[in-house]
């Protein structure tokens, strides 16, 4: 704690020393993506202090993703932990509820403290992803303490409009195809969007070619948009809903059976995962005067979710609902001072309705109150922003008896515990001439979840029985980062650097013990850090073409001396583009891509891990928008390399990753 | 427009109540029985010092295969147990697993409970108990 003070007060008082010069009126950089097809914003976020970077739609459907998931990982420091075509973000080494997912402006609830509960989320109706590497629990609370994946839906800025749109999909690997449709149309003051989408995959296959079963998926999305706008008053609100099946491997002895069932089989007939989920928020924005504005979302989700693993019927069946309200007051205070005020609550039930349990009914209530300055400077043609803030956070749970799973004679009884924390962050941009230089020193904290205050049970799909603690502490992240950009020209080149401390870190460790047969795991705390830098230049001549390289380094260990698990190998990403003039070059584009990943070997597994060597994925892609009409085709691991990455959970059962999978995308504006 | 937005929060509120309503599934972990008849104890007995006892179980998967059989056993009224033995039923007897235990009770008088457990993968458990009154 006295580090965490001591850093603080550092950075305070050399950002207060910057206070004493000039200040003038900055704005957020955005850059529009503007093609006849599709305009889109992508901000450079050269204001804030914090690490952010933006994904737009059309990068996603350009790198051939199957998933959100799997496109963030496109973004270097960014990987993913999957479970067959489950998968999940992983940010610098930090996913589940150490990642702070946000969807129509609430925070995502959807049992995300297990590893093979994925993300579940496609492109489809997503204008773009900003993501934030580090702790940002200053502005987001609790869960923000690896990074936070802001996924931005769909807008239509353009007053009295009516577009339509058709997007097809296929994919050659999973024999793999999704459609969508989207209706957006715009009055003066109003604006309506609607989007529905289906797509469904057979299993895939790996570099030599062999399927493997029950690695199956399906996605069908729902969403609709109502946008009020008057003078002093913006509604923005969103029901988003999806069901997602996908295959399970939950025995090893199942993958011999069911090489034998038909190649391009969608049924579920063996171990399976549905999710049912919905979300519906309001977000509305009022200036009530010049000078200030508040902001109050208020939202409330469902979260279904079932589990048919080794029998016939529904093991695993958990409803989770969740209740949310945000609101904020931003206000101008002169000088350049911007101070936001705000309160965030959260109420969330937690239900079993299966026969296995693995966490135990529960009730969550949480409340934060935070307060945040911030300050724009500007000193000649240099502009800069100081940014400070607190946050007190208390979590309230309460587990109940869920018939046998938690008696109170077990070792974990039912209980209702409390768990505060208070949270900080300092911070200072600076935008020189060509040279942006960033600053952050910011905390992210998260009480133990559900699986690690109160497991009591077989993990699924394997012989370990794990066992919680409802004792734990709050772990407490602290991280400083440091990171710069300078552009010459046509070359940029960036690079940050971050040192992410944890205090109390949850993990899961096996013991010595036996419980009828199974091994026991128990959930422990130690102090852990996670470092590692990100680096990459480009060189770019708007339009005509690109290359980028991005090399990304982690480094972690528990105090003890032990690793973590799942800690993703080093990665240099190269990418390269190529605009080709096609006609009448305001309405028509086309590009050539190639890119390639080359990863690490992994040689530091954590116990109960081996090591994964290093590889090598060739990617390269084309596209043509022709007025109305967008074809982008793009080929992943075109090398077929036979490979495991170290975050595939997979690997554990001597699954392959993916081989060669060929991508089409079609879309058609009207 | 307004009407669309009603309809929507309605079939929201519709499925959320659905959820509330749902009943719940039970639990049905295998089958475990003490095999009767001729040389086998399958109740709660009363015998002799160092004396030796043969328990048989018989045990059926119910919708998982088995996955271990567990004895352990507490000694003169103890809470605590101590395990004895773990076995790993073997792939042939994954749906059903007969074994016969043998129990040489202590030379010392006092009450043994032994405690029979078999598990199915799906992390079920079924245990049934023999006590043993030594005199």
């Amino acid at each position: 704690m006295l580090n965490k003070a001591f850093c603080l007060i550092v950075c305070f008082l050399i950002c207060f020393a910057l206070q004493q010069l000039p200040a003038q009126n900055d704005t957020l950089k955005v850059t529009r993506l503007q093609t006849f097809y599709v305009t889109e914003k992508k901000p450079s976020f050269a204001t804030t202090s914090r690490n952010i970077t933006a994904l737009t739609n059309s990068e996603m459907k350009e790198s051939g993703a199957q998933t959100l998931s799997d496109a963030l990982a496109s973004l270097p420091g960014v990987s993913q932990l999957t479970t067959g075509a489950i998968s999940k973000p992983v940010i610098r080494g930090l996913s589940g509820n150490r990642i702070q997912i946000n969807v129509a402006g609430l925070r995502l609830e959807d049992q995300q403290w297990e590893d093979e509960h994925g993300l579940g989320l496609s492109d489809v109706g997503v204008e773009r992803v900003e993501l934030i590497k580090g702790p940002a629990a200053l502005l987001f609370g609790s869960d923000a303490i690896g990074g936070v994946i802001n996924i931005i839906e769909e807008e239509l800025r353009t007053p009295n409009v009516l577009q339509q749109n058709l997007n097809l999909k296929v994919f050659s690997n999973t024999y793999g195809s999704g459609l969508d449709y989207g209706l957006k149309k715009s009055g003066l003051k109003n604006t309506l969007i609607l989007r529905a989408g289906h797509e469904s995959h057979a299993d895939y296959s790996d570099g030599n070619g062999k399927r493997v079963p029950d690695t199956r998926f399906s996605l069908s999305n729902f969403k609709a948009a109502y946008i009020i706008r008057h003078k002093n008053w913006v509604s923005d609100n969103r029901f988003l809903s999806s069901y997602n099946r996908f295959g399970f491997i939950a025995d090893t002895s199942e993958l011999r059976k069911k090489q034998e069932s038909p190649r391009l089989s969608r049924e579920f007939t063996g171990a399976n995962h549905s999710v049912l989920f919905g979300v519906f928020s309001s977000k509305n924005t009022l200036t009530l005067n010049d000078k200030t504005t508040l902001t109050a979302t208020v939202g409330i989700q469902t979260n279904h979710r079932q589990e048919q693993e080794r029998s016939n019927r529904i093991d695993l069946d958990l409803w989770l609902h969740t209740f949310n309200l945000n609101v904020a007051v931003q206000r101008e205070l002169g000088n350049n001072w911007t101070w936001t005020n705000g309160f965030a609550g959260m109420l969330q039930y937690n239900i079993n309705f299966g026969s296995r349990i693995i966490v135990p009914d529960a009730n969550i209530l949480e409340g934060s109150l935070f307060s945040y300055l911030k300050k724009r400077q500007n000193w000649g043609k240099n502009i800069g922003n100081f940014e400070i803030g607190i946050r007190v956070n208390e979590r309230n749970i309460t587990t109940l008896q869920t018939r046998k799973f938690n008696l109170p004679t077990s070792e974990i009884p039912p209980f209702n515990h409390n768990y505060g924390s208070f949270n900080g962050a300092i911070g200072q941009s600076l935008s020189l001439k060509n040279f942006t230089l960033k600053a952050n020193v910011e905390t992210g904290f998260r009480a133990g979840n559900l699986a690690e205050l109160a497991a009591n049970g077989l993990h699924e799909g394997t012989p370990n029985w794990y066992v919680g603690n409802p004792n734990m502490k709050v772990e407490q992240s602290l991280n400083s980062e440091l990171s710069a950009t300078w552009q010459h020209k046509k070359l940029s080149i960036r690079g940050s650097a971050f040192y992410n401390h944890f205090y109390n870190y949850i993990y899961l460790t096996p013991t010595n013990q036996e419980y009828f047969g199974f091994r026991v795991f128990r959930f422990i705390q130690n102090d852990a850090t996670l470092k590692g830098f990100e680096l990459g230049a480009t060189l770019e001549k708007n339009g005509v073409y690109s290359f980028s390289a991005d090399y990304s380094y982690l480094s972690e260990r528990l105090d003890n001396g032990g690793r973590l698990p799942f800690t993703p190998a080093n990665r240099l990403l190269l990418n390269s583009k190529f605009y080709l003039p096609v006609g009448n070059q305001e309405q028509h584009t086309s590009f050539l891509s190639l890119g390639a990943q080359i990863v690490n070997a992994q040689n530091h597994p954590a116990e109960n891990e081996t090591a994964t060597p290093a590889y090598f994925l060739l990617q390269a892609g084309a596209g043509i928008t022709l007025r109305k009409v967008r074809i982008l085709l793009t080929g992943r691991n075109l090398l077929n390399e036979v490979y495991n990455d170290h975050l595939s959970r997979l690997r554990l059962y001597g699954v392959r990753d993916m081989g060669r999978n060929i991508v089409l995308n079609f879309g058609w504006q009207f | 427009m307004k009407n669309t937005l009603l309809l929507l929060l309605l079939a929201f509120s519709m499925v959320l109540t659905q959820g509330c309503k749902k009943e719940e599934e039970a639990e049905i972990p295998p089958t475990l029985e003490l095999k009767p008849g001729a040389g086998y104890t399958s109740a709660d007995a009363t015998v002799a010092k160092g004396a030796t006892v043969k328990i048989g179980i018989t045990a059926k998967k119910t919708e998982d295969d088995l996955k271990s059989f567990n004895l352990s056993y507490a000694f003169d009224g103890g809470t605590a147990t101590t395990s004895k033995q773990t076995i790993d039923i073997p792939a042939a007897s994954k749906t059903q697993y007969d074994l016969d235990v043998t129990i040489v009770t202590r030379n010392q008088a006092g009450s043994e409970k032994w405690y029979f457990t078999i598990t199915d993968v799906d992390g079920n458990i079924v245990q049934k108990t023999v006590t043993l009154t030594v005199k």
